[in-house]
């Protein structure tokens, strides 16, 4: 272990040093993190730049943006309702467009048009038999895609709530998680038969708490 | 993805696989059109959508048309999504690239308030030294580029992992990795005249 103390390269110490922040929130694989423990014991500089910049993200993590999530979902609602409903007229329009443009086209068009059409055919096929050979992936839109979870409520925590402070919250209002971390930070909580309604209350009643909401009502399964 | 400093949800609960398959079961209500689903799923957005692009855009006023944008896409284009990245890259992804696109519009100067971080509330030493800290912070913030701006939000406060932050900016990783490197220099330089009073 020593070699790896007195001989450092000058790229490891670089490495490290482009690395911290991810040591530091302990997000590295690892096998990049165990690279980075062992350079640390070794290098009194990368110690003291993981040491400035946990004091960075302490000051850094407080947020001071207010803005209310159901007024701005308020103003998206009507665009919502616009985007979503009648797609037909959309491809209405551009088909009369398209015909409109075939009907007054010059008559040498018609000869262009068809070779081009031929060798787009040609090049489609082509490309066909080629995507066969390639394994594919599935959109949202596709079969087989995996199902939900199983739980009561779903839940987001302030930012700046503590862990602690989130376990006590838990335990006062009788629920465990059981889903979660999802990515956009919410839990799925179970709570005990018959009590949803009191424990959504409960839950929406505290400091700490940003949104909680019902995945079922009561007496569904 | 997580919260990294606060609330540490991975102390608090299981495993990424079954969160990430929660979260797909209510995209693919929002790809369906389901109105009460995709509502959701912005109310659990929101908080961490807010604060990313209040660091990048560093202009509040603009936070919710932008944020607003870049949640219509997610309710047309939900049905694209492929799977091929976790859902949380995929919509900061296209919050950030709206972002730059507002960035792109602005010919107003940035917004901060130099007054509110000189007038200080009395309190406790620490917890006066720690707002005057995140106060000088966010003032340094503000001078940076954009993308040195996404790259610390990202990593310092949702804990991203540096390939998933490739995946949101559309740039190698390697890239990340330089640009916060030379973000904290950066920040090291902007805050070194004013960082000496400071723990």
């Amino acid at each position: 272990m020593s070699g790896d103390i007195l001989h450092f390269t000058k790229s490891a110490h670089q490495r490290t040093l482009e690395s911290l922040p991810w040591f530091l929130t302990q997000t590295l694989d690892p096998d990049e993190r165990e690279l980075v423990e062992r350079h640390l014991r070794g290098c009194p500089e990368c110690r003291a730049e993981l040491e400035s910049q946990r004091r960075f993200r302490e000051a850094y993590a407080d947020s001071d943006i207010a803005v209310d999530p159901e007024q701005a979902l308020a103003k998206l609602r009507p665009r919502l309702a616009r985007t979503h409903s009648a797609p037909q007229p959309w491809r209405a329009r551009w088909v009369d467009r398209i015909l409109g443009a075939w009907r007054s086209r010059p008559a040498w068009t018609t000869l262009a048009l068809t070779a081009q059409l031929g060798i787009i055919l040609a090049l489609g096929w082509a490309l066909n038999r080629a995507e066969q050979a390639v394994p594919s992936y599935h959109t949202l839109a596709s079969a087989g895609m995996p199902t939900r979870t199983q739980g009561d409520l779903i839940i987001v925590f302030d930012p700046g709530t503590q862990q602690r402070t989130v376990q006590a919250i838990l335990r006062a209002a009788g629920a465990r998680v059981v889903d979660g971390p999802l990515a956009s930070g919410a839990y799925v909580l179970a709570v005990s038969p018959g009590s949803l309604a009191a424990t959504l209350a409960r839950l929406r009643a505290e400091r700490g708490v940003a949104l909680v909401e019902a995945l079922r009502t009561e007496g569904t399964p | 993805m997580v919260h990294g400093r606060k609330a540490s949800p991975a102390a608090v609960a299981g495993g990424p696989e079954t969160a990430e398959e929660g979260e797909l079961a209510l995209l693919q209500r929002v790809a369906a059109g389901d109105r009460a689903a995709f509502e959701l799923l912005y109310r659990c957005y929101f908080p961490r959508l807010t604060r990313f692009l209040g660091r990048v855009l560093q202009r509040p006023h603009t936070v919710e048309e932008v944020l607003n944008d870049a949640m219509l896409v997610v309710w047309r284009k939900a049905a694209s999504f492929n799977g091929q990245s976790r859902i949380s890259t995929w919509i900061f992804a296209i919050a950030y690239r709206r972002a730059l696109k507002a960035i792109k519009r602005f010919d107003d100067p940035i917004e901060f308030d130099e007054e509110q971080a000189e007038s200080l509330h009395p309190g406790p030493d620490a917890a006066l030294m720690h707002r005057q800290l995140s106060a000088t912070l966010g003032w340094a913030i503000a001078r940076m580029p954009a993308d040195h701006r996404a790259v610390i939000e990202l990593t310092y406060f949702h804990g991203c992992r540096y390939q998933e932050i490739a995946q949101i900016m559309g740039c190698p990783v390697g890239t990340v990795k330089t640009r916060m490197f030379h973000a904290r220099r950066r920040l090291q330089l902007l805050l070194s005249d004013r960082m000496e009073d400071l723990p």
